[in-house]
């Protein structure tokens, strides 16, 4: 029995199909011409091969239609990640809506909100956090980019050795910089199943890095996440329809890529944009321009049918724990998931990708919890039409509290934050005037003072280190 | 058209950030027998306009790279009329680029821009550049600067690849090595011997603007920051 997320029953239609089509059908003109740049000698001998026009000198790939189509039809739609925990399985496609963490360079101090450099001890609490929330279905990249003073080519590996130790959720992990060699191994080594993931580099270009992780993902047999990143007005379109085009054709390329390499390859298609900051040149994260171009980019891929993540709503421009990152990513969230993500990037960033912290990754539970709430929608019965009851309670001085039916049905009906406050008011100026940043920070000394859960053994332990010590090796050179 | 009105339309069309009337307009004026040195010290006031103008908020990234632009089409068409003798000022030769392992152009690319709005002479090497092509180029320029842009603590590692290559080569007294780069902080900078830290694009201009007025020779003697 996989977790159950949200489901969303009828997606939100941004746009009538014909412009559905529109936007098909400039994937399909780019991915003629100018076609996609594959920075890799072995990719061009390879989509050669299949049937793509090559030129060698310039390293554009060109994609005929009907080999998009069949690598569409060939992608499966719904498929299964095990967890180590197999309660924590993801069924991923179709109607369901999971939520997973962003990530951060750094933590901040709570108190006076700068960024640092965590500790391994506060990066297992991070761990510890995201493990214990409800709605956090698995995990994903990072969360930090390292620790104390580990050497930075191995945050990802030594990352991942933790998750596998603290978490029994399934993780969709980072490849970069060949970490890969060393997190399949460790999968391998504990039986579990772990999912990579790639990024295109906008404007329409597959790096010769993200070509070799995919290589390794298909090999492997786990799950392949293409991640696109187009910035509006900078490596992509100012306008959301231009961007959402840069994007699918880079990810058509690499379902052609993947598809060819081992036919049903899993695969999940993450996207990314964000209108570009004119002033800074940095990701506008939290402008309502990223839910546009996610609604608009969920509608076109849920005719594809392969399931989807939403990376935006787990990243903002607050920069603190604060109203605006409750407003950014409540909005995004619900944008996302009412347009029919299957996944999404909700919890833990708080500034944009520069610093993250789990007390923040508990505020966005209760969004997650909101929005999933939200979409799962109402039931309709007899039973919860309550014509019946109605008829019988009649008008004033009749009531609803005293019914079974209320009792029976009120739990069901509503969605109470674990961090909002619901005092009275009196209750609440007696309380000391606590605020949600307030509580979230107690459920946050309350999770951690629980027992540590470990799960790996002490022999699985070992197997970790000594592979980790291998990639120590392996990074010598770069450390 | 009098030369008055030429060298208008010059300064306007940079203004107005349109390149194609910018190359017109620089054409028109030499075709009217303006004087090259004449029409390109208008078209260097209006760039340091649309300089200040983006410092204090007026305009907006796609105006100041269009501008910038504008800029390079017609300084292209006025240098090739410059009599033997004349030469255009520019304050230094900035080679700048993106280290080995790292894509990441949109910061190195305003970097450069807000350089050759404030009279530098860019040499853009692109991304992912291993050091010793970084160290050709700027070489073989002789530039002044060598400016390195990373955004990944993985990439980091490459500027001081750069800046160690430079003293095993012997070169290390010829440039200005400066950094900088989402993760780079001064504190990196200063423990890597960088010459200078800059944190953004206009910081970049004032940065490499200070280590030519310093009276120092590369290496300094303490990392120049620029916030
Ligand atoms: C846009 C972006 C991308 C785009 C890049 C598009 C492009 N053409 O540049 C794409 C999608 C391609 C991309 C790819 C990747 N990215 Co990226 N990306 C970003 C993002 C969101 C913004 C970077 C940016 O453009 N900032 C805006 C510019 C204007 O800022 P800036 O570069 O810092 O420049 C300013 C100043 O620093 C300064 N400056 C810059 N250079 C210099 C030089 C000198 C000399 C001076 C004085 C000043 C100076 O002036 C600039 C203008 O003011 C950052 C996250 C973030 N919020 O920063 C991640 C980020 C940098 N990326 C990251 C990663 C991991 C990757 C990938 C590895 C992802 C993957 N698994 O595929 C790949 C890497 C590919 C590679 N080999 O480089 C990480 C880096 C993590 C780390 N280890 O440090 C970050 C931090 C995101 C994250 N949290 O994961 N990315």
């Amino acid at each position: 029995m996989p977790r159950q997320g949200f489901r969303n029953r009828t997606p939100w239609q941004m746009l009538p199909e014909a412009q559905i089509d529109a936007l098909h059908e400039g994937a399909l003109r780019v991915l003629a011409e100018p076609g996609i740049l594959f920075e890799d000698a072995w990719a061009l001998a390879f989509l050669a091969q299949q049937g793509c026009t090559v030129d060698e000198a310039s390293g554009r790939v060109r994609f005929p239609r009907q080999l998009v189509a069949a690598c569409l039809a060939e992608a499966p739609k719904q498929f299964t990640l095990a967890a180590p925990n197999r309660a924590n399985d993801l069924h991923l496609g179709g109607d369901r809506l999971y939520f997973t963490h962003s990530s951060g360079m750094q933590s901040i101090d709570l108190d006076t909100l700068e960024p640092r450099r965590p500790t391994r001890q506060e990066y297992i609490d991070c761990i510890r956090v995201l493990q214990a929330l409800p709605h956090l279905d698995h995990l994903g990249c990072y969360p930090y980019f390292g620790f104390d003073d580990l050497p930075d080519v191995l945050a990802v590996p030594a990352g991942v050795a933790l998750h596998m130790q603290y978490s029994d959720k399934h993780q969709i992990t980072a490849c970069s910089n060949d970490a890969e060699l060393f997190t399949f191994q460790m999968a391998q080594a504990l039986g579990q199943e772990i999912a990579g993931t790639i990024g295109s580099s906008p404007p329409l270009t597959w790096s010769s890095a993200a070509v070799a992780s995919a290589r390794r993902i298909v090999e492997a047999g786990y799950a392949l996440t293409t991640v696109d990143g187009s910035m509006m007005g900078g490596t992509g379109p100012a306008t959301v329809p231009g961007s959402v085009i840069v994007s699918t054709a880079e990810h058509l390329a690499m379902v052609v890529l993947a598809q060819c390499l081992r036919p049903g390859q899993r695969m999940l298609i993450g996207h990314f944009s964000a209108p570009l900051n004119m002033r800074s040149g940095s990701p506008a994260f939290g402008q309502i321009g990223s839910s546009l171009n996610n609604a608009m980019f969920n509608q076109l891929w849920r005719r594809y049918g392969l399931p989807l993540s939403n990376g935006s709503p787990g990243y903002v421009n607050a920069k603190g724990i604060e109203f605006q990152a409750g407003y950014e990513k409540g909005m995004a969230a619900i944008a996302a998931a009412l347009s029919g993500v299957n996944s999404m990037l909700l919890h833990l960033g708080v500034a944009n990708e520069l610093t993250a912290h789990p007390v923040q990754a508990i505020l966005d539970d209760d969004i997650a919890g909101m929005v999933g709430r939200f979409i799962s929608g109402e039931e309709m019965s007899e039973e919860t039409l309550a014509v019946a009851l109605i008829q019988a309670v009649g008008p004033i001085p009749g009531h609803y509290l005293n019914q079974a039916h209320t009792r029976k049905w009120w739990r069901k009906e509503q969605f109470t934050g674990a961090t909002a406050d619901t005092q009275t008011y009196a209750e609440w100026q007696e309380g000391g005037k606590k605020t949600a940043f307030d509580h979230a920070r107690a459920r946050f000394a309350s999770i951690l003072a629980a027992p540590e859960q470990r799960f790996t053994t002490p022999t699985q332990d070992a197997e970790l280190e000594r592979i980790l010590q291998e990639a120590r090796r392996y990074f010598e050179k770069r450390i | 058209m009098d030369k008055q009105e030429l060298l208008t339309q010059l300064y306007d069309s940079i203004l107005d950030t349109e390149p194609e009337a910018a190359a017109a307009a620089a054409q028109a004026a030499i075709d009217a027998g303006v004087d090259a040195m004449e029409a390109i010290e208008v078209a260097s006031e209006a760039i340091a306009e649309i300089g200040d103008m983006f410092e204090a908020g007026e305009i907006f990234l796609p105006s100041l790279m269009l501008a910038g632009e504008a800029m390079k089409q017609s300084m292209a068409i006025l240098s090739r009329h410059l009599h033997s003798g004349q030469a255009t000022q520019t304050k230094a030769k900035v080679v700048i680029g993106a280290v080995s392992g790292d894509i990441h152009d949109i910061g190195k690319n305003l970097v450069a821009t807000m350089l050759s709005v404030h009279g530098y002479d860019v040499i853009d090497v692109g991304v992912n550049v291993p050091p010793m092509e970084v160290i050709d180029v700027a070489l073989r320029e002789k530039a002044r600067f060598i400016a390195l842009s990373a955004l990944m603590t993985t990439s980091m590692p490459y500027q001081q690849d750069v800046l160690n290559l430079l003293t095993e080569t012997g070169a290390r007294n010829r440039f200005f090595v400066i950094v900088g780069g989402g993760p780079v902080t001064s504190d990196y900078a200063r423990r890597i011997g960088a010459d200078g830290w800059g944190n953004s694009a206009v910081s970049a201009v004032r940065l490499c603007d200070r280590l030519l007025q310093s009276q120092e020779t590369p290496p300094v003697s303490a990392t120049f920051v620029q916030e």
